[in-house]
């Protein structure tokens, strides 16, 4: 099942064993399930906005291996749920928590009260007789803070987030809680690889950055990039919080080797134990008592690590289970290449593995390029070329060779959306919105017309970047400066006419990716089939006076450029308004001239979906748009934004739900083109919307490829999107087809059960259902057996033995033998899976007060294997082989008289052979 | 590493997890360490590739592209395990930035993709957008030094007979980090058109400094942008009409925007496809002094620069991985194991995606000295790897480079001269460019190019040449390709087809077109070898076309002959090849016979 992030309405935020509802959920609940039914109806005016109407639940569901942890001392109240830890792979988890004390903040930091959430590994130490857990020593914590420059200051001081437990001399000191690196005086808390290296130092004091042979950070076995741990968690004014932690195995963190490797005891050897573990944080003057790490004062943050005996004691140790994963592959000299579509990747990824440890195959690679790019390379059967590519549309007519037809198989569905990381930011005077502060927003509805206001650059602060805008703009004068403030917005948004704006550049505008792509093409067709959007990007006004941008302008007369905008359909994502700002020159003379600061500098685009939708988690964009007064020269007068601040976050990105899932980031619920009802209903990517989406779907015109309908059908997601394989088998040769034929088969089964382990499919695609499937098997099946048109057959040439091996009828016999024993499809129709819960969670959560369960994971994933079969060897090869070819040969040799008896072909026939079944 | 040993020897038991019912698992007790690197965005599309099929294997890697100098700075400072940078190390810039100094014996450079830095560019004439641009050298500096500012400027005009030029001013748009391909384009200017350069260099205040760098100084009227990406990103938009940007070839596909084609010292005008730049780096020379890792196996490209094979492209080169070969820091030797694993993944397996993606899969001398290189990896798995099993498309039986070999001879209006081909280039190589009558040759009745004919973009060899070259040696293939490539029809008539078609060295009867044709449209100094089918101009005729060349100072290593595979599939393929032509043969001799006998022709009952 895909676990989507659930639109969930805030009746049931933060489910947990509880009796009696607080006086606000109390209030809350009713009220914003009368919101959300109002929304439809309302044009709603400020007074209808209702504190946490855009929902506040953003954590994934809970399984039924969740599990809650609870504070001690200081911490009683504070109660932390995990949504799942067992058969855990690397993927995202859920950490929501009640009952803390809401965080205190300077802007943008941290000082107090604030979680740190790690992962560990290693057997019960003993040290909280109540709470089993690990030793500090292996836990995955300190590198946030070790990078240079340092990380923005939405982390606590450098001290908090490190590994730097005492200062030798210093009060608090405790001689023997650590190493004493007695170059700098400063005591670390090693760290405790599983396989026994232990680290002592982490930073070398005395590296100089930029000197021989120096290294900053020494610990191998995670940094600044690869770390898994949050340095700090934001505790909001109403207690709560939520966090989403990425799971590392082995592979991603080999020092913790979860589900990986093992680590010795006395006995030999066990499985380690893995664990999450939480170290709440307190008041500074609590937290930083008695030592010298940071000298109490007034304002002072906690300073002091986490791994300190003082903050450790208090720390909430979650256990956690992993699934051991497969063997990798092994290398091989020749692989199977596929290359085209983004969409497919995240899927492909999980089926790489699986494809070579069942079913005796080469491995596949995937290069990622255009669909344009993919289907110009299928179609002209370059020698560099893959065998097969993934499009999202069929070649056009004219690239299609008739004597070398091209096979489509579906092989993922998926779709394009709009993921967004957005924390609230309340104006002031309404308490129930105050007390919503930081809270990540959990819905928004947006229309076509919206989505092309993002993308037309049509907001004011996508034009005035430099201060103003060009004193011709006029259209540009009665619009909003981004999307908060556009009431063609706030009424289908209308939580956000509490909220201030955190960041209008990024709220005025999508991440985006580069380069052409079918998807981009797809979001335009949806934006241009719906009237209220073309009207507006025609040049009519809406309803509030906005203008579209002119150079988005689908009016030619309009436009600027003199050419209609969406004539044809890009494409791309373009950023087509011209303006750059100029600076003023700098310097003596004024001899710096900054570089113009446009559209492409301020928004920059992504590589990719994947790194639009990382973007939007990360909160930076790195856009080069912040003056450096110090530039001594033209290229350094342009330096990058900074992250934006913990509780500030408002990203908003075009990615791929694939992408969006897996970072955790919230999608918006999209409306149909032609829905331009006052009522309009706003539809979730989910598995049961993304199937509505591909039921509307339309063959195109003499091709078996569905194409996007974007005014869809009722519950249907209206960016679904489909991926086909594309193939012309005849352009390969009998081993090949039969590897990519495997492919299919898989893809078609195995590869369309859902769920987080290799060879699944992962969260963010729908699998494929009935006809779709059916359709990937037999498109596998014409890889196999395809044979040339007869009216296309050319007599084999006289000059060359070459073709005559690869020509039809030998095809057939040369397969079995040297392909091997293909793995047999076990074609399973996958039924159509139901939407995720949207309402009440009812899973109960375990509480852990004294032993955590350590109980093997017995849950009902199945992995429908292919057939495994067994590796031929040479040997094994040889005598099958020698038969097949003697069949073979002598086949041919019938062939070739046989034919040449037939049909006596004219010269000029003779040398244009081009044989059909040749390797290309 | 004896507690690695002990990991090593043992396996996980089974008996902890079970998944829906499914037998258990065992689980071997190695993994590969994570690692990370940065640099590069020039070589970021085909290393992230890369990165992403590596995963299959349970190796990962972070690869962030922020630039080759920002991946040589976070080597150096050890927050990234190796680096990808486009140059070597700059212990003395010439640019006035500050010096980096490795420890010796801490790192090694090992190759990992070639490729062309095209200039890619947006120009439309009446409205359709130019896809078939030429530019010399000159002009090339001239632009990016702010000296041609209109595309109706005489000199771009010369190079572009078969086209009106708009009187649009021209936008260089340029690298505002600090880049390897920056580096790259500099040097090349600086040692091609030194005065141009040397006058920008003061224009624009970055004087004295005016050696080559990865900072591009820039002047009013210039834009410049964030990696190679920013840069194509720029260039692709509608209002940047008149940009030219300097690129990676993989980005022009990307964006499916042209590349301008770039006059070679052979005067012809070529585009950085695969092959051309395999042919191109022929001439670079690697460095092979292996006591100093300071420069060993760097590239000196003055003899690209100047190559007179008439496929050659200018700005061909090398990027390169930066391998730490010493542990220390958070480098360790298990993680070495992850860095050799990927290293030997991306010159083996990874170079087959080189040209989907864009790039030019390296030659055999390279991928091997490369081998060596991983072999300084503290911890690195050692492995004997049959090179020709890697399937890399340059390597050939004999040590010379296949894909050099088989690369298209350009078409003679490709040619410096007063014809100018139709075909488009980089991401548009399907679209073709309507050039004036007189520019095609006259030779009005022919049929333009495109449509995906003859593309010579980086995803087809343009099929017009496919015959000629098969030079020397291999002249059985000259046949049937040669015969192919009649599609002379391709172009303007009689412009390329005779000349690419080099038939006289093929052997048997039934050659098209053979001899030494010199083509009427081809401009008068051309000559066209009969041999190689190669057209070059007379001033730089001799040896230009010897294409089975050596790379700098380094020999071509023996091939290795197939050792892993063993004597035995040796002796099956032969049998096997035997079988197959002792039974095939005698029909195939009764059908020619049969053929060439006059009554054999009578239809037998039941044809269909």
């Amino acid at each position: 099942m895909i676990r989507y992030p659930v639109i969930r309405y805030p009746v049931i935020r933060y489910p947990r064993i509880r009796i009696g509802l607080s006086r606000r959920a109390w209030y809350l609940g009713p009220l914003a399930v009368v919101s959300v039914a109002l929304i439809p109806w309302v044009n709603a005016g400020a007074g209808d906005a209702i504190p946490g109407g855009q929902g506040t639940n953003t954590a994934l569901p809970l399984t039924e291996s969740a599990l809650t942890g609870k504070g001690r001392g200081a911490f009683t109240g504070l109660s932390i749920t995990v949504n799942q830890t067992r058969e855990l792979t690397n993927q995202a988890i859920s950490i929501t928590w009640t009952g803390g004390a809401p965080t205190l903040t300077n802007p943008g930091t941290f000082s107090g009260n604030f979680l740190q959430i790690m992962q560990c590994w290693g057997d019960d130490d003993g040290t909280v007789p109540g709470n089993p857990g690990p030793p500090p020593e292996q836990c995955v914590q300190g590198a946030i803070g070790s990078t240079t420059p340092p990380p923005q200051a939405i982390y606590p001081d450098a001290y908090a987030v490190s590994r730097i437990i005492g200062v030798v001399g210093s009060p608090g000191f405790e001689p023997t809680a650590g190493f004493v690196d007695t170059r700098s005086s400063l005591q670390w808390r090693p760290f405790r690889a599983v396989d026994g290296t232990v680290v002592n130092v982490q930073n070398d004091p005395t590296f100089l950055p930029g000197t021989t042979g120096g290294n900053s950070w020494l610990n191998p076995y995670f940094n600044s990039v690869t770390t898994n741990e949050i340095a700090g968690a934001k505790t909001d004014a109403n207690g709560r919080g939520a966090e989403l932690f990425e799971v590392h195995t082995g592979l991603e963190s080999s020092g913790l080797g979860c589900a990986q490797k093992v680590q010795a005891t006395l006995a030999g050897t066990k499985v380690p134990q893995c664990w999450i573990v939480i170290v709440p944080r307190g008041e500074p003057k609590v937290e930083n008592a008695g030592t010298t790490t940071g000298t109490p004062s007034a304002g002072q943050p906690v300073s002091t690590s986490p791994m300190r005996s003082s903050a450790w004691q208090n720390r909430i140790a979650i256990p956690i289970e992993l699934v051991p994963i497969d063997s990798p592959c092994s290398l091989a000299a020749e692989e199977r290449r596929l290359a085209g579509s983004e969409l497919v990747q995240a899927a492909l990824s999980s089926w790489q593995p699986a494809l070579c440890v069942t079913g005796d195959l080469p491995p596949f690679s995937f290069a990622p390029v255009s669909d344009a790019g993919a289907r110009l390379q299928l179609a002209t059967s370059a020698p560099g070329g893959p065998g097969m590519v993934m499009v999202s549309r069929p070649l056009g007519v004219t690239e299609i060779d008739p004597n070398s037809p091209v096979v489509y198989a579906p092989v993922a569905l998926t779709g394009i959306s709009v993921g967004f990381n957005v924390e609230r930011n309340p104006k002031s005077g309404n308490p129930d919105a105050a007390a919503l502060a930081g809270v990540r927003v959990a819905e928004l509805n947006l229309t076509p017309r919206l989505v092309a206001k993002l993308l037309s650059q049509s907001y004011r602060q996508q034009v005035e970047f430099g201060g103003a805008a060009p004193a011709t703009y006029t259209w540009l004068t009665g619009n909003p400066q981004s999307m908060a403030t556009d009431p063609d917005f706030l009424r289908f948004n209308p939580e956000f006419e509490l909220l201030i704006s955190s960041d209008d550049r990024t709220f005025s505008g999508l991440q985006l990716p580069s380069g052409t792509s079918d998807a981009a093409q797809q979001v335009w067709e949806w934006v241009l089939a719906d009237p209220e959007a073309a009207a507006w990007l025609g040049g009519q006004s809406d309803e509030w006076g906005m203008q579209a941008n002119p150079v988005y302008s689908t009016d030619a007369q309009r436009n600027p450029t003199g050419i209609a905008f969406g004539t044809p359909v890009p494409q791309t994502f373009p950023k087509a308004e011209p303006y750059c700002f100029q600076a003023p020159g700098r310097g003596t003379d004024n001899a710096i001239v900054p570089p113009p600061l446009c559209g492409t500098d301020w928004m920059p685009y992504s590589r990719n979906f994947g790194d639009t939708a990382k973007a939007a988690r990360i909160a930076f964009d790195g856009a080069r748009i912040v003056d450096n007064p110090l530039a001594i020269s033209s290229s350094q007068v342009w330096t990058r934004s900074t992250p934006q601040y913990s509780g500030k976050r408002m990203m908003l990105s075009l990615t791929d739900t694939p992408s969006a899932t897996r970072l955790g980031l919230q999608m918006a619920r999209l409306s149909r083109a032609g829905d331009n009802r006052a009522d309009r209903e706003f539809i979730a990517p989910t598995s049961g919307s993304l199937l509505a989406g591909v039921a509307a779907m339309r063959p195109a015109a003499g091709s078996p490829v569905l194409l996007p309908s974007p005014t869809a059908a009722p519950g249907a997601y209206p960016l679904t999107a489909l991926v086909y394989a594309a193939i012309k088998p005849l352009s390969l040769d009998a081993v090949a087809r039969g590897n990519y034929a495997a492919f299919l088969d898989y893809v078609a089964a195995s590869g369309q059960v859902s769920g987080p382990q290799r060879g699944q499919l992962p969260a963010g695609y729908a699998p494929l259902v009935g006809t779709l499937a059916a359709q990937t098997v037999s498109a596998a099946e014409q890889v196999r057996t395809l044979v040339a048109p007869a009216a296309a057959v050319t007599t084999t040439t006289t000059t060359t033995l070459a073709p005559v091996v690869a020509s039809g009828p030998i095809t057939s016999v040369v397969r079995p033998s040297s392909g091997g024993v293909l793995p047999t499809p076990v074609f399973t129709p996958v039924e159509a899976i139901t939407d995720v819960p949207v309402d009440t969670p009812t899973t109960t959560t375990t509480v852990i007060e004294s032993a955590p369960p350590t109980t093997v994971a017995t849950s009902g994933a199945v992995v429908a294997a292919a057939a495994p079969t067994k590796r031929m060897g040479v040997v094994r090869l040889a005598v099958p082989g020698m038969g097949a070819v003697a069949l073979g040969s002598a086949l041919g040799a019938l062939e070739i008289t046989k034919r040449a008896r037939r049909t006596r072909p004219g010269a000029a026939e003779v040398l244009a052979a081009s044989s059909p079944g040749e390797t290309a | 590493m004896s507690r690695r040993g002990l990991a090593l020897a043992v396996l996980l038991s089974a008996t902890t997890l079970i998944v829906g019912g499914a037998p258990p698992r065992v689980q071997a007790a190695f993994s590969y360490q994570r690692i990370s690197g940065e640099g590069s965005s020039w070589a970021a599309n085909a290393i992230d590739a890369m990165r992403v099929n590596v995963r299959q294997f349970g190796v990962t890697v972070d690869y962030n592209p922020s630039g080759s100098s920002a991946g040589r700075k976070n080597f150096l400072n050890g927050t990234v395990d190796f680096a990808a940078s486009d140059i070597p190390f700059q212990f003395n810039p010439e640019d006035g930035s500050a010096s980096e100094s490795p420890a010796p014996g801490s790192y090694a450079y090992m190759p990992i993709t070639a490729g062309g830095t095209s200039f890619m560019y947006n120009l439309q004439i009446n409205g359709k957008r130019v896809t078939n641009l030429r530019l010399s050298g000159e002009n090339v500096a001239k632009i990016f030094t702010g000296t041609i500012t209109s595309w109706s400027d005489p000199a771009l005009q010369a190079d572009n007979p078969g086209l009106v030029l708009p009187a649009r001013a021209v936008v260089p748009v340029v690298r505002s980090d600090g880049s390897g391909s920056t580096a790259q384009f500099t040097s090349w200017m600086i040692d091609r058109h030194p005065a141009i350069w040397n006058d920008y260099c003061q224009r624009s205040g970055r004087a004295p400094a005016c050696g080559f760098t990865s900072f591009y100084p820039t002047v009013g009227g210039m834009i410049a942008q964030s990696g190679d990406l920013g840069v194509a990103a720029y260039v692709s938009q509608g209002f940047a009409e008149g940009a030219i940007g300097y690129v990676n070839y993989s980005y022009a596909l990307g964006t499916q925007f042209p590349v301008a084609k770039v006059l070679n010292a052979a005067g012809y005008y070529t585009e950085p496809t695969a092959q051309n730049v395999a042919v191109s780096l022929l001439k670079s020379r690697i460095n092979t002094d292996e006591t100093n890792p300071a420069v060993y196996l760097t590239q000196n490209l003055e003899g690209v620069y100047t190559d007179t094979d008439p496929r050659s492209y200018q700005l061909s080169s090398y990027s390169y991985l930066i391998l730490p070969t010493v542990v220390g820091g958070q480098f360790n030797a298990e993680k070495g194991r992850t860095l050799g694993f990927f290293a030997y993944y991306a010159l083996c397996q990874a170079q087959q995606q080189s040209e989907s993606l864009g790039y030019s899969p390296m030659p055999i001398n390279l991928v091997e000295a490369g081998f060596e290189q991983i072999r300084k990896i503290p911890g690195v798995e050692v492995q004997t790897i049959d090179i020709a099993g890697c399937k890399n498309p340059t390597f050939a039986a004999d040590g010379s480079n296949t894909l050099a070999n088989n690369a298209a001879q350009p078409q003679a209006c490709d040619a410096k001269g007063p014809l100018q081909c139709t075909n488009g280039t980089g991401g548009m190589s399907n679209v073709p460019t309507a050039v004036s009558a007189a520019a095609t040759g006259g030779a009005a009745g022919g049929a333009p190019t495109g449509g995906g004919a003859a593309p010579t973009g980086g995803v087809a060899t343009g099929g017009v040449a496919t015959g000629g070259v098969a030079t020397g040696g291999a002249a059985t293939g000259g046949v049937a390709t040669g015969g192919a490539a009649t599609g002379g029809a391709a172009t303007g008539g009689a412009a390329t087809g005779g000349v690419a078609t080099g038939g006289a060295a093929a052997i048997g009867s039934d050659v098209v077109g053979g001899g030494a044709i010199t083509d009427p449209g081809v401009a008068p100094e051309q000559i066209c070898d009969a041999d190689t089918g190669a057209c070059v101009s007379a001033a730089n005729q001799p040896g230009a076309a010897s294409v089975a060349g050596v790379v700098g100072a380094i020999v071509p290593t023996t091939l290795d002959q197939a050792p892993a595979l063993g004597s035995s599939l040796a002796l099956l393929v032969i049998v096997a090849l035997l079988i197959l032509a002792l039974v095939l043969l005698p029909a195939l001799a009764w059908r020619h016979f049969a053929a060439s006998s006059p009554s054999a022709g009578t239809p037998s009952a039941g044809t269909p």
